[in-house]
């Protein structure tokens, strides 16, 4: 069930406005049930999956908060393996026996290691890591086991967040769950208002520079300089979108119904350098390697060479984690290299921009630091897209063949390229205008039929310019 | 309802203001139900001078539906939109007096449905005591259901698919593109505007009542008192051909083909009905294969078989044609006028 479809609004129609009509204490079972129901909806029988690591990690997290020492950490690895094992399991085993045949065709020798195949579940990367979240804070005592089975699997499978994230953390969302939710006006139109604003970004940004993207991407041998440019520019974009759009339509669905999720875009390519663009992206994710996995590695407390390693470490499994592909570890590694690279020479380079005599100086270096930011990234996701290591090679030889402009993508005359520009100028107006303040300060201000208008125009937008080729959410493969 | 007095204030506001902002929604939402603009929900006795292109397949089912017990159709042409020169008005005058004749195409039709429709026409009991079946390299090329986009989607007693589907694609149409505006401007001023195109209908189509034919009136009619200036005009829709040297089609004799066209000729031998096949003129030099041609003729019988395809009498004159994909009436009846006196071609 896509979040950009018929069923999910019928659903969400049907869920929320029972959720108020049922008393407190039941409210957790609806929960749960429509989370299950949403969850079935994609492959029925891998609920019984998502209910063992449920089950997994329910009883390891009081192993864990009973025990002490040696004892403790094991109640915590069992849970860790469990959950990474179905990872590894249904994500990286075939990435694995391809990189093993692989190794043994440059020996010379043959093997022959059977292929798994099976679909992958679901938002399995998503919730696996947030169950994963919930018993590493048992471990460090942050967080007391929770009793009550039906609110732990809720924390689990909590439906806006169950197949793409915000991956939460226990201390945010278990507490809520015994919050008395009363329907409050405020929560359930900034919920609706966000999802309007999110499904915007998915159907009519998103989808729409998908219809050029894919022709880039998906033929990379018929394009070249201008094409892999405006591509991955393009891409940029679309991915921002449809992440950012899908995420809006979880926190807003939660907020509808009064649950507080975390942010997970923060205008991003308002950054000023990569390192500040990876606090203001996908942060669910990054906060969960930093917590996680940069902290305990020493993060920066240690010396600076050890730190540069940290980095490289948890950006290489970031990229892991967006999948089964040595592209995906590499964009990572990339991502990495910038911080690495920007350590050294952003000073300088301030240095140097600040000692030239440039009119509106501080304006002029937070844009051209924006604009490399955001290069720097939408390179990065040239080897995001790439299908493969081959198709990256294809790209990026095309990339530096400048013996052919002509731009031979399908635009549907002029009318594809520029209504993706159009569309895409829309959403960074309106996000400019938050970055600004103006949205709450003329927008809250205006009359309330002045409000309605601007709804509408939002709502009409949605399904004349909305491109409802029922393209999934891109992290959904994730 | 466990809602505390200050929950259920803070619900009426909601509610009130959630009515305001949906109220503009809820009218267009409403306005597809109650104007009905591709004619898909209520019933009609008429679907002619509609402004917006209707779906022929499920306006010559449904008018099949709703009319099969006061005209006792018996007689049918089935095939794609080519089939718009063919007139069952003027195949009456070829078959005999107990003839009730209805053309049932549908545009884009392929062998699925038409092999549908002679399904449905003997499910629901009626006769097929002669019918007029046109097969080109389209209708021959697609034998599974395609169906994409609600202009070509199928009647969903054709396709046997839940109702939602069939009429999902069309609630979509009405608001993409602010497809809803064009059609209210028109509905309210009746003034088919240049920013209508591609979304409404310029021509003047008519359905005739009882036998179901599609008529561009007032195309046929420019083309027939001033066909200078007309085809002139259109000069741009004939790509240029070359007349001296023919090509042929690919083969469509594969099993799925042949399985619906088997399908078909057994329901024909169970009715005994009289059952021409007509491999309709093309602007294209294109003429069928012979294998395809071989495969029909095996199935329905080599003198129920005609081809005029490839270069021919009716494929070289431009003014047979509306434009390269559609011939007039006077070549179907030219046709109906050979074959009903003339064994196979």
């Amino acid at each position: 069930m896509l979040f950009n479809s018929l069923h999910f609004i019928a659903f969400f129609l049907v869920v929320t406005p029972v959720f108020y009509l049922l008393a407190h204490k039941f409210r957790w079972i609806w929960l749960l049930m429509a989370s299950c129901y949403l969850y079935m909806a994609f492959i029925p029988e891998y609920i019984l999956i998502l209910g063992g690591t449920i089950v997994v990690d329910y009883f390891a997290a009081f192993w864990i908060a009973r025990t002490e020492g040696r004892q403790r950490k094991l109640a915590l690895a069992t849970s860790i393996v469990a959950n990474v094992g179905i990872l590894a399991v249904f994500k990286y085993y075939n990435f694995m026996v391809d990189n093993i045949h692989g190794i043994f065709d440059i020996m010379g020798t043959q093997v022959d290691i059977p292929y798994f195949n099976m679909i992958l579940p679901i938002g399995l990367s998503f919730h696996t890591f947030q169950a994963m979240s919930y018993t590493i804070e048992v471990y460090y005592g942050r967080q007391k086991p929770e009793k009550h089975f039906g609110l732990y699997s809720l924390y689990v499978m909590f439906y806006p967040q169950l197949v793409a994230g915000p991956i939460e953390r226990p201390q945010n969302i278990l507490p809520q769950f015994y919050e008395v939710k009363k329907i409050n006006y405020k929560n359930v139109v900034s919920g609706l208002r966000l999802m309007a604003w999110g499904m915007f970004k998915k159907v009519v940004v998103a989808d729409r520079i998908e219809l050029i993207t894919s022709q880039v991407f998906n033929h990379p041998e018929d394009h070249n300089n201008w094409a892999v440019i405006i591509g991955s520019i393009l891409f940029t974009f679309q991915l921002y979108c449809d992440f950012s759009g899908y995420s809006d339509i979880a926190i807003g669905a939660a907020r509808v119904m009064g649950y507080k999720l975390m942010l997970n875009f923060n205008l991003p390519f308002y950054a000023t350098s990569v390192k500040e663009f990876w606090n203001k992206w996908h942060i669910s994710l990054n906060t969960w390697f930093r917590d996680y996995v940069y902290f305990p590695m020493g993060g920066g407390r240690v010396a600076v060479p050890r730190q540069f390693f940290n980095i490289f470490v948890v950006f290489a499994l970031s990229g892991l984690w967006h999948g089964s592909n040595w592209t995906l570890v590499l964009m990572g590694v990339i991502n990495a290299f910038y911080i690495i690279v920007g350590y050294f020479t952003r000073p300088r380079i301030e240095k140097f921009l600040n000692a030239l005599p440039i009119p509106y100086k501080q304006d002029v270096l937070t844009v051209y630091f924006r604009i490399m930011t955001f290069l720097c990234f939408a390179f990065s996701l040239i080897i995001f897209r790439s299908n493969s290591m081959h198709d990256l090679f294809l790209l990026l030889e095309g990339l530096t063949d400048w013996s052919d402009t002509t731009i031979h993508l399908k635009f549907d005359g002029y009318s594809g390229i520029w209504s993706a520009v159009l569309a895409i100028l829309a959403m960074e107006t309106m996000q400019y205008i938050y970055y600004r303040g103006w949205y709450h300060s003329w927008f809250f201000r205006q009359s309330f039929w002045v409000r309605v208008i601007c709804y509408n125009i939002l709502l009409l937008s949605i399904v004349s310019f909305g491109v409802f080729e029922v393209f999934p959410f891109y992290y959904f493969q994730f | 309802m466990y809602m505390n007095q200050e929950e259920k204030i803070e619900l009426k506001k909601i509610t009130r203001r959630l009515s305001a902002v949906l109220l503009l929604p809820v009218l267009l939402i409403a306005s597809f139900f109650v104007l009905d603009p591709f004619h898909i929900i209520w019933k009609y006795d008429n679907y002619s001078y509609s402004p917006v292109v209707l779906n022929r397949d499920y306006v010559s089912t449904q008018y099949y539906l709703d009319h099969r017990d006061i005209y006792k159709y018996n007689s049918f042409i089935l095939g794609n939109s080519k089939t718009l020169g063919f007139r069952a008005t003027d195949w009456k005058k070829f078959l005999d007096a107990e003839s009730h004749v209805y053309h049932f195409d549908a545009s884009g039709e392929g062998l699925y449905g038409i092999e549908a429709k002679v399904r449905l026409i003997d499910r629901m009991g009626d006769s097929l005591k002669h019918v007029l079946v046109l097969l080109d390299e389209s209708s021959l090329y697609y034998p599974e259901e395609t169906g994409d986009g609600h202009i070509f989607i199928k009647h969903p007693v054709l396709s046997e698919r839940p109702a939602y589907e069939f009429y999902l694609p069309f609630f979509k149409v009405y608001f993409q593109k602010f497809f809803f505006l064009k059609y209210l401007d028109m509905k309210i001023f009746g003034q088919y505007r240049p920013y209508m195109k591609g979304f409404l209908e310029s021509r003047k189509v008519v359905y005739t009542e009882n036998e179901g034919d599609l008529i561009l009136e007032d195309i046929e009619h420019m083309a027939a008192t001033n066909p200078d200036s007309f085809y002139t005009a259109r000069a741009s829709v004939f790509f240029p051909r070359n007349l001296e040297k023919e090509d042929t089609t690919g083969t469509f004799n594969g099993t799925a083909q042949k399985m619906k066209l088997i399908s078909m000729r057994n329901i024909f031998r169970k009715q005994g009905t009289d059952v021409k096949i007509v491999i309709p003129p093309v602007y294209e030099p294109r003429r069928l294969h012979p294998d395809t041609r071989r495969m029909l003729d095996t199935i329905f019988g080599k003198e129920n078989v005609y081809d005029y395809s490839g270069i021919s009498e009716y494929s070289k004159d431009i003014h047979n044609f509306y434009e390269s994909a559609h011939f007039r009436p006077n070549v179907g009846d030219s046709i109906m006028k050979e074959i009903y006196t003339l064994p196979g071609k």
